[in-house]
């Protein structure tokens, strides 16, 4: 029994890994930070395996404690230090849309983790406020806010808003 | 191109060139989990036992003070919770039985009791910092840092406890090395040489090794801190994973070294496999 749980958590973390450093990563914009972050996380999933595995998501669980880290971080690096300058960096180099990154890097963190787990992760709105321990409504108004505010930096339209 | 699908391929090209590896990520993740395991044995142990002796001694209250420490602390309303990325704790109350979710200060004051801690410890252990310093003894007592014991500047609230581990894998070439004697370091030094870069906030380290023969692997820990291709200071040999936090001089390279030695009675037969290095801000 203990080996089919420790297989069963093994394949779960190939499963989700790699997505959960990756979206971290957009919320942070720094690939050591969304490792530790991502690590972090699936090191709580680990302690808490037993009972996380008979969860309907567990893919949430993780995603809760991995994007609630990655935001602390995030916020903390808008206190203390700009992400992406408002030229091109060594950081921009080779992106295919620079103005796009830094546009994004600028939002709030909640904001930024509305943005990825929405249009990276493509999860419906129902998900994200649960993964954002806030109400449905609460996660509605970051998107909100986020497009509107991506809008404005990127000169584009806001056509329609999200359901 | 619409806003929503200029994000949606901005996104995921952003993303894409992140490399993850996966085998090496859940090595150091089970290494991690291990260890905070024994950890948390241990400072259970040790408020048990205070419990009891307090029991015996003064009866209820003063037991009820020790166990006091144990009690629960505001939840995420605290206005004190730590906003670093620090050791944190989080219970997803989806079964509604009433889980709280546990947040930085409650770790804080576990970590009170924790036995690593060189100034709850009597006798000394080898303190890599101090040696690397100057200190002309190979075992000392690690002292704690002058801004938490200096009287003159007051009582100073410590940095929130926080964690990074990184890893290496070591193969059999550097297992061959390591038990031949035959040297890879730039230093010369006999064993199989693996260097970590601390940052200007480690202060301590742990080692953990993973050998595929599930068997312990005798290896050294040391630092490079004045950039020539010696090592400094003292060292401390260990098998398989380090007991205690090890002092560090922040900033400075540590090197994990597979040498030959003998584990468990027998001689350590690396063949390969992984170091996980976990660093540490504060104990």
């Amino acid at each position: 029994m203990a080996r089919d749980i420790e297989d069963s958590y093994e394949w779960f973390f190939r499963a989700e890994f790699p997505q959960v450093v990756r979206s971290a990563y957009l919320v942070v914009y720094d690939r050591e930070a969304a490792r530790d972050v991502a690590q972090e996380a699936f090191v709580q999933v680990l302690r808490h395996w037993k009972r996380i595995s008979k969860y309907d998501k567990p893919e949430a669980w993780v995603r809760r404690v991995a994007i609630r880290l990655a935001v602390k971080v995030a916020k903390k690096q808008r206190t203390l230090t700009p992400l992406i300058e408002d030229h091109d960096t060594p950081a921009t180099q080779g992106m295919s849309d620079p103005d796009l990154a830094r546009a994004v890097a600028k939002l709030p963190g909640n904001q930024r983790a509305a943005v990825v787990l929405f249009y990276f992760e493509d999860r419906p709105v129902s998900e994200i406020a649960d993964i954002l321990e806030c109400s449905q409504a609460t996660a509605k108004v970051h998107l909100h806010r986020a497009r509107k505010r991506l809008a404005e930096l990127l000169g584009e339209e806001v056509l329609v808003d999200v359901s | 191109m619409s806003l929503d699908a200029r994000l949606k391929q901005g996104l995921n090209n952003l993303a894409a060139p992140i490399d993850v590896d996966y085998e090496l990520g859940l090595v150091r993740v089970q290494a991690v989990a291990r260890r905070r395991e024994r950890r948390n044995v241990m400072i259970a142990a040790f408020a048990g036992a205070a419990a009891a002796l307090a029991l015996l001694a003064g009866g209820g209250r003063l037991a009820d003070m020790v166990l006091g420490i144990e009690a629960p602390l505001p939840s995420v309303d605290n206005p004190n919770v730590d906003e670093d990325l620090g050791v944190d704790e989080t219970r997803f109350d989806e079964e509604g039985d009433g889980d709280r979710v546990v947040q930085d200060d409650e770790l804080r004051v576990d970590e009170a009791l924790d036995l690593s801690d060189p100034r709850q410890v009597d006798g000394g252990r080898t303190d890599i910092a101090g040696l690397a310093n100057g200190s002309s003894d190979y075992v000392s007592t690690s002292k704690p840092a002058a801004s938490e014991t200096d009287p003159t500047q007051g009582k100073q609230e410590l940095p929130s406890r926080s964690e990074r581990f990184e890893s290496q894998n070591y193969t059999p070439v550097n297992s061959s090395v390591a038990t031949s004697g035959q040297a890879t370091c730039s230093n010369g030094e006999n064993g199989a040489c693996f260097e970590f870069q601390a940052r200007d906030d480690d202060r301590y380290v742990t080692v953990d090794i993973e050998d595929a023969s599930g068997a312990p692997v005798y290896a050294w820990v040391q630092q490079n801190v004045d950039g020539d291709p010696q090592s400094d200071g003292g060292w401390t040999d260990f098998c398989a994973s380090t007991s205690d936090p090890i002092p560090i001089t922040p900033g400075a390279v540590v090197r994990i070294m597979l040498d030959s030695g003998t584990c468990d009675g027998a001689d350590s037969s690396p063949t390969n496999g992984t170091i996980t290095v976990t660093f540490l801000n504060r104990l």
